[in-house]
């Protein structure tokens, strides 16, 4: 009975309900910390921070590479934990959360992959090298396409949760091993002539538009995450009589 | 403020293309990722609601014949 | 009494090779790919030698993992249209043993002749002589983990039969092993260690062995309900 008790928060926690009900009400604070925290340091990167000695001005792109390239690698990770966490403990809202979490870090692989290339042409003359983070970004990005493309195989919502969960789980245990990979490949070969500014060695004034905007962007990461398990919970959930409840109201409301 | 004028924040010193295509281009996408699930939500909303009505249809349909059956 | 650990192995090993070598066009169709393919790269870059030994790890370990794509989408496919594979889900077991058999048995059919027919390709392309060792060695390794990958793949896209998809899914995968594999090769050639990309490889082989099955059983008793 004890151990009972000790538990119903983390199945509480499991319920699309208690989700729908109070992501509702978190929504309008996170959005408006993710604005403030984005246009703050879009504001910060783009017009106060300093130029880089050798890329001058066309470092600014670090302000949105680095935040989608780091919230895109995390995102992998939260996916695949959350799919995990779904088939140990065959929590319905976890499931939700990995297949939201597919399309955004897929979108936010996209953005670092882009930015990357423009950011190339300046730096090094092309718009692609072969550098190891952006060729780790796109093998990223395939990763991401795969889970996504991996659901229509299976014409249950069910199989298809734990098909994208344990090919999530495989592709964790592989991503680690892509990156070293993928870096070792790189000072195998030419090294790259100028190296896009690391973050340790960067001065605090072009650090601080960085860590504001990384930080922003798990913000954002968070709102888009919420609002598509909002979807989804609606999609999956239409025959719960709250949902049902939800809709009537609404409808009154009109 | 770095730049002196709005002119040269917008043209960077010949880097402005890159620096504002690539801002564009990620805000443009962030957007999208926030009404693209805004917009699911309003389409279920309305599969609930017709959902919800066939059951309404439905269920008048099948009393309606059992109180036919009971008169007859 | 009855060992059913290591019967699992042997006997799924014996039997799908036996299918094989019955069914001898399976079993030619991936070495006549990578020989085919081999002959048309001379042909649609140049014949100079120099520059064919050059690109020849890459090539040789390109045509290895897209030869073994080809023949892993038939890995649980043909069993599963036999029924046999929903016997072989019937134990409540997990199914480690028996899908290792499995393997192996892909492996030895596929992985073992590409590592045999290789120093017939190393020749086309004149690859330095003292190359050819770490070459075999780095196939010999590489294209067992290419197998056992490649295995996860095609448990998972078993109910609408891998293609693109499963092509999809398992390439990324591949990447570490195509990076060490053609570097074990490339060190050889430019006359630097290649032990150390080739235990690499193994290191990659011991990991795969040990986590693959698991994934695999789980995809396949689900592909046998979805």
């Amino acid at each position: 009975m004890n151990l009972h008790l000790q538990w119903t928060w983390f199945h509480r926690l499991g319920s699309p309900r208690w989700f729908y009900q109070k992501t509702q009400r978190w929504l309008p604070w996170l959005s408006f910390i993710m604005l403030s925290l984005l246009v703050a340091g879009l504001v910060w990167g783009l017009a106060y921070a300093p130029p880089d000695a050798k890329q001058g001005n066309s470092f600014r792109i670090i302000y949105v590479h680095v935040p989608a390239s780091v919230v895109a690698l995390a995102g992998y990770y939260l996916m695949a934990i959350a799919g995990a966490v779904g088939l140990i403990w065959r929590i319905k809202l976890s499931y939700m959360l990995m297949r939201s979490a597919a399309p955004i870090g897929a979108a936010l692989t996209f953005i670092a992959l882009v930015t990357g290339a423009i950011w190339g042409k300046p730096t090094w003359g092309a718009y692609w090298v072969w550098d190891a983070r952006i060729t780790s970004m796109l093998i990223l990005l395939f990763l991401y396409i795969g889970v996504m493309a991996l659901r229509h195989t299976y014409s249950s919502h069910e199989a298809a949760d734990k098909a994208s969960a344990i090919l999530g789980l495989v592709g964790m245990v592989n991503v680690p091993i892509i990156y070293k990979s993928v870096d070792w490949w790189q000072t195998l070969h030419q090294p790259a002539t100028i190296k896009f500014t690391g973050a340790p060695s960067m001065h605090p004034d072009m650090f601080m538009p960085l860590v504001v905007m990384i930080v922003g962007f798990y913000a954002f990461y968070a709102v888009s995450l919420i609002l598509f398990t909002r979807a989804e919970i609606l999609r999956r959930e239409y025959r719960a009589s709250w949902v049902k409840q939800l809709v009537t109201d609404k409808l009154a409301e009109k | 403020m770095y730049f002196d004028s709005l002119q040269q924040l917008i043209f960077m010193d010949g880097h402005g293309v890159y620096v504002w295509s690539a801002f564009i281009i990620s805000i443009v996408v962030m957007v999208g990722l926030m009404v693209k699930p805004l917009c699911q939500k309003k389409q279920e909303f309305k599969n609930i609601q017709l959902h919800i009505k066939l059951q309404q249809v439905n269920q008048a349909a099948t009393q309606k014949e059992a109180l036919d059956a009971s008169h007859s | 009494m009855y060992n059913y650990l290591s019967g699992g192995f042997s006997a799924y090993l014996y039997r799908d090779l036996l299918l094989g070598i019955r069914n001898k066009t399976d079993l030619v169709k991936p070495l006549i790919f990578f020989l085919l393919i081999s002959a048309l790269v001379p042909l649609a870059i140049a014949p100079e030698a120099e520059r064919l030994a050059q690109l020849a790890p890459g090539i040789i370990w390109i045509l290895a993992v897209l030869a073994t794509l080809l023949s892993v989408e038939r890995l649980f496919s043909d069993d599963l249209q036999d029924g046999s594979l929903e016997q072989m889900l019937l134990s409540p077991n997990m199914l480690i043993l028996p899908i290792l058999g499995k393997i192996a048995a892909h492996w030895l059919m596929i992985g073992l002749p590409l590592t045999l027919l290789s120093p017939l390709i190393g020749i086309w392309f004149s690859l330095p002589v003292v190359a050819v060792i770490p070459m075999i060695l780095s196939l010999a390794l590489g294209t067992a983990v290419l197998s056992l990958i490649g295995a996860v793949g095609a448990a998972l896209t078993l109910p609408r039969q891998g293609g693109v998809l499963l092509a999809l899914l398992v390439m990324p995968l591949y990447m570490p092993v195509l990076i060490f594999g053609s570097a074990t090769i490339q060190s050889a050639v430019d006359g630097l260690d290649w032990t150390a990309p080739l235990a690499i490889l193994a290191a990659f082989l011991a990991i795969a062995i040990a986590l693959c099955p698991l994934a695999i059983n789980a995809g396949l008793r689900l592909a046998k309900n979805g």
